[in-house]
């Protein structure tokens, strides 16, 4: 912002609204007490018009001439009006009509020209900030001005006034002129385009957008015109002469010291944290309640605190909802749009009032409350009118970060659909098994609790009776089991038998167990399941609970799992390592069955997850979160990357659960990482943490957040420590986006739109980056703080670092504390080198520097090959010095310094697909398979970078 | 098309094919779905953002390419933004799933499986490219 031009610019407001004010009611206050009830609507009306005039001329006369002599030109105008004022007023009928008319057109177009100054003074969410506090100053003037003429009209003579404001009207001429001249010398960011967007164009979004703003603009002056007449009309029954003076200064000056009491304190907060809807809806709905009271009690007290709210709330909130509403717009026509609405506009909504008003008054003051019943409708559409412009400034903002689409998208809610849901039912028994789990996890979506399932048990297949058991298996419901045990005891396939008991077991449906037992049944699957639900229900002794659970473990691991909860001991463990080491089917239900086992089982599930093995992460992502807790109770012991490989593997699973809760909580920040990023997935599939949960987890990645901006080292540190620490911020802002994506979920609204403007935020190009925290503003449901962190960690780092803020790093991130005291001098060349390719740019510092020492270096000479075409590749490379070239293509552009080479061989196990030569002498970072594959397993933000790498490789030539 | 069948269309592709079914779920449930008789044109670039594109049935051509059920169009477009677009014209009637860029690039980041099965894809179409 340009803090001097700003600071002028709010103290020319300020006087400009004293001026404004005191002349203002001295002529309304000698207009009322020489006219009748009847002249009001024509004072409005031609207050209006007057205006309109003015701002028309302002608008043709400054694109025709210099805006600087025009603005000039008005405020030496000003001066003029002031001093003709009192001696014109003085004079009797018609003058205080023409001087209330008059008084009313200047000071608006001016105040309106010197507002353009300020506005350009300031940009983004800076704007949000400072231009409600001109708005603060603008009030000040007018509180003082107000209370200011009431005390002089007391003690001097109204006559006083405009005098006065005449001689401050001369402090605005000068003042403006230096607010013009610190705004050319400083530059104005409000008034510039950002790079890559034209500075004039405007498109449909934009066209939409002033369409509603026109309207709104149209409404509202015509319900603030209704309430101004019913209160001009009241203050002239009420009041005569110095009085009605008095009177009206004090309502300027009262109604200004509440805006200002207002603007300084809730605006601002209000601006910088909530949505444009909220925002803009606030005046509309007041309005409403406003109306019922005028309906209610129509007398002095009622509309004077109508008219009050209307006027105070027409400053507070609809004026600078339109300010943000035109920062949609590119500069040229914000500026324009600007005149053309407050001056073209506000007067045509208010001509048109007054002049219905004129026709009608004597009704209008007959009937208090079908005059109520009226605006109420007016203000319905007003409101109607504002949301729709607030979700058109949406859709402006949104389209040139090209998510417009997702901006606007609704949350979809669809209906219950029973045909559907029974075509689930049936294909949970499909043959192929990825229809049928596709069908179980649908279902799972949809409610699929045991007593919602239950009345199908009758199906003929009874491959679908076996999955409605296992569904019902995993979500029990005590109201179930009646139906469930009717259905287990008529059961005659001995798979869904088996099914049958599980759930039994999970409902604790004893009876029914005992039911079966007293069947007979001999099948040894059956037996064991009938062995294992007599345990579960207490039929069989507890001794027998561990022997039970081991004999499931190759069979039904899940089963296993809760039925051994947290009592597993070597048994358990024994069955568990012989499942494993079968393979197959009796392997999958192994590493189930490990999630609750003993120390060697956990560790053999971590090893299969870590070596990739899709049965451990299909084993952690069906582990219903009742039967987390012997895994849960071992978090802590877990080395980080496991704790991360656990959070990522939830992904797949049908419910969160609070084991990933725990770990969005966790000390290490890429445990955090992993599970909110899991939890924002959950989140979009609808299973939302709670409000509490989500305001945890900002507040965290806020705090670490905020810890590194404050550890930027200045202009003079190392680049690389510099470098890091930027990298280290872009990490924590992700984990910041993502946890208020979570609190979005969490307050009920849909995250998606919150999340891709939060994508951006991290993501784009700096311009758009700010635009992204505007929009994401008005998608999430982000709390201030954590807003303004954003803002903090979106602006250039400082020249001057605080040293003693770095040392708070150390309690997140050990690594880059250690890495700005400068303990890792040795390994910084290495990481240096390979920090030059962007492949690596996500990556953690402390995992950036692991795998920079463990690569090697290798030089190569002018011509000489690095790979060659046909060979097997074993490696990846990173240019570091020199370049490389395609053999024998002289049109392909040459591999410079951070490029990356020979990563296709390792990602499709192909041979090379081309010789690659040194074009002179030159370096490289080698990487092995097994190094970058253990890499890309580790750290999934590796494989995201190898996509885009892949991906920017197929833009078109040149 | 339920959302069973979209799911199952989604997961007929190479890069969704062994994404976790609850997350194939969600998905299916984002998606719009797209009727299209022969002639028409689609394009995996929009004036509200960007689009992946998942054949249900029918066949497209575009760019010398065939595309049918089970073929992913817009990948790389949603990875890189200088990537170009996929314009292709319906031959038979098609239905097509369309997905936001972002809820795609979601998938991607939560599923290094799909992440990994998206790179081979586009190595593979690199080294096509190449010949």
């Amino acid at each position: 912002m340009n803090r001097r031009a700003y600071i002028f610019g709010a103290i020319t407001l300020f006087a400009t609204n004293a001026v404004a004010v005191a002349l203002r009611a001295h002529a309304e206050a000698a207009f009322l007490g020489d006219y009748g009830a009847r002249w009001l609507p024509l004072l409005l009306v031609g207050q209006a018009v007057g205006f309109a005039v003015g701002t028309t001329l302002y608008d043709a006369v400054s694109g025709r001439a210099a805006l600087l002599r025009v603005d000039r030109a008005l405020v030496i105008a000003l001066v003029a009006a002031a001093a003709a004022a009192g001696p014109l007023v003085a004079r009797g009928k018609p003058w205080p009509f023409v001087v209330a008319i008059g008084v009313v057109a200047v000071s608006s177009v001016v105040n309106l020209a010197l507002w353009n100054t300020v506005a350009a003074s300031v940009a983004g969410r800076d704007a949000r900030r400072w231009l409600p506090r001109a708005g603060a100053a603008v009030t000040a003037g007018g509180a003082i001005a107000g209370l200011g003429s009431a005390a002089l009209v007391r003690r001097a003579s109204a006559e006083v006034v405009p005098w006065i404001a005449c001689g401050v009207a001369v402090a605005v001429v000068v003042l403006s002129v230096l607010a013009q001249r610190a705004l050319a010398a400083g530059g104005a960011p409000g008034a510039t385009a950002p790079p890559g967007t034209s500075a004039t164009a405007i498109g449909p979004d934009h066209r939409a957008l002033l369409r509603w703003l026109v309207g709104a603009a149209v409404l509202e002056a015509a319900v603030a015109t209704a309430l101004e007449f019913r209160f001009g009309v009241a203050m002239k029954a009420r009041f005569t002469g110095a009085d009605l003076v008095t009177a009206i200064s004090l309502f300027y000056g009262g109604t200004h010291l509440l805006l200002l009491l207002l603007q300084t304190t809730i605006v601002p907060r209000l601006l910088t944290s909530r949505a444009l809807p909220v925002t803009v809806s606030i005046h509309p709905v007041i309005s409403i309640l406003g109306a019922g009271l005028l309906a209610a009690v129509p007398g002095f007290g009622a509309i004077a605190v109508v008219r009050t709210g209307d006027w105070v709330l027409r400053a507070a909130t609809s004026r600078t909802g339109q300010e943000i509403s035109l920062s949609a717009l590119p500069p040229v026509p914000r500026a324009r749009w600007k005149v053309l609405l407050r001056g073209a506009a506000t007067p045509v909504g208010a001509a048109l009032a007054g002049g219905v008003l004129y026709l009608v008054s004597a009704q209008v003051l007959k009937a208090p409350t079908e005059f109520a019943a009226v605006l109420a409708m007016v203000i319905v559409v007003w409101l109607i009118v504002v949301r729709r412009a607030a979700r058109s400034f949406l859709a402006a903002m949104a389209a040139p970060l090209g998510m417009r689409g997702v901006a606007l998208r609704g949350r979809e809610r669809t209906g219950f659909d029973l045909d559907a849901w029974l075509r689930l039912v049936a294909t949970a028994g499909d043959p192929d098994p990825r229809a049928a789990e596709l069908a179980r996890a649908a279902l799972a979506r949809s409610g699929g609790a045991a007593d919602e399932i239950t009345p199908y048990l009758a199906d003929e297949d009874p491959g679908v009776r076996r999955a409605l058991y296992e569904l019902a298996a995993r979500r029990p419901r005590p109201a179930a089991q009646r139906e469930l045990r009717a259905a287990a005891q008529i059961e005659d396939d001995g798979e869904a038998l088996v099914a049958a008991l599980d759930a039994l077991g999970a409902h604790g449906a004893r009876a029914a167990v005992e039911d079966l037992a007293a069947r007979g049944l001999d099948d040894p699957a059956v037996v064991r399941a009938l062995t294992a639900a007599r345990v579960e229900v207490g039929l069989a002794p507890a001794s027998e609970r561990e022997a039970a659970a081991a004999a499931l473990c190759a069979h039904d691991g899940s089963w296993a799992a809760r039925l051994v909860g947290a009592t597993a001991a070597a048994a358990y463990d024994g069955a568990i390592a012989a499942a494993l080491a079968a393979g197959g089917e009796a392997r999958r239900h192994g590493l189930r069955a490990a999630v609750a086992g003993g120390e060697p089982s956990v560790v053999a599930l971590l090893a299969a997850l870590r070596a990739g093995d899709r049965g451990a992460a299909a084993a952690l992502a069906d582990l219903d979160h009742a039967d987390a807790g012997p895994l849960r109770a071992r978090l802590g012991t877990l080395p980080p990357i496991d704790r991360a490989a656990i959070a990522r593997a939830r992904a797949s699973a049908l419910v969160p659960g609070a084991m990933l809760t725990e770990l969005a909580a966790d000390g290490d920040d890429d445990v955090r990482a992993a599970a909110l990023r899991t939890l924002v997935g959950h989140a979009r599939a609808g299973f939302t943490p709670t409000i509490v949960e989500a305001a945890a987890a900002v507040e965290r990645e806020r705090a670490a957040l905020i810890v590194l901006v404050d550890a930027r080292p200045g202009g003079g540190a190392p680049p690389l420590h510099a470098a890091e620490v930027e990298r280290a911020i872009r990490r924590a802002l992700t984990r910041l986006v993502h946890a208020v994506t979570l609190a979005t979920a969490a307050a009920g609204r849909d995250p998606g739109p919150a999340l891709a403007a939060g994508r951006r935020v991290v993501d784009a190009p700096d311009p758009a980056r700010r635009r992204a925290l505007d929009v994401l503003q008005e998608l999430a449901a982000a709390p201030l703080p954590a807003l303004d962190a954003i803002e903090r960690a979106l602006r250039p780092p400082p020249a001057t670092g605080d040293p003693g803020a770095a040392a708070a790093v150390a309690g997140g991130d050990p690594w880059l504390a250690a890495l700005l005291r400068g303990e890792h001098a040795a390994a910084e060349p290495a990481l240096a080198a390979l920090r030059s390719c962007r492949f690596f740019d996500d990556l953690a510092g402390r995992h950036a520097a692991a795998i920079a020492a463990d690569a090697r270096r290798r030089t190569l000479a002018d011509g000489e090959a690095l790979v060659t075409a046909g060979e097997l590749g074993d490696a990846m490379f990173v240019v570091l010095t020199g370049q490389l070239r395609l053999a024998g293509d002289t049109t392909a552009a040459p591999m410079a310094a951070g490029s990356v080479v020979g990563e296709l061989a390792l990602v499709d196990d192909a041979p090379r697909a081309a010789t690659v030569v040194a074009a002179g002498a030159a370096e490289v970072l080698v990487l092995e398979r097994p190094a970058f594959v253990a890499a890309l397993a580790r750290w999934p933000e590796l494989g995201l970078a190898l996509l885009r790498t892949l991906a920017a490789r197929m833009r078109p030539a040149g | 098309m339920d959302v069973l069948e979209r799911a199952r269309a989604l997961a007929a592709t190479v890069v969704l094919g062994e994404v976790a079914a609850p997350t194939l779920i969600a998905l299916a449930e984002r998606a719009a779905v797209l009727e299209l008789e022969p002639g028409a044109a689609v394009t995996t670039r929009r004036p509200d953002g960007g689009v992946v594109i998942v054949v249900a049935s029918g066949q497209l051509d575009g760019d010398g390419a065939s595309y049918g059920p089970g073929a992913l169009l817009g990948a790389a477009g949603a990875l890189d933004a200088m990537a170009p677009a996929v314009t292709a014209v319906v031959r038979d009637a098609t239905t097509l799933l369309e997905l936001g860029q972002d809820d795609f690039l979601d998938v991607l980041a939560e599923h290094p499986v799909a992440a990994r099965a998206l790179a081979r894809a586009l190595a593979h179409a690199l080294r096509e490219a190449r010949r």
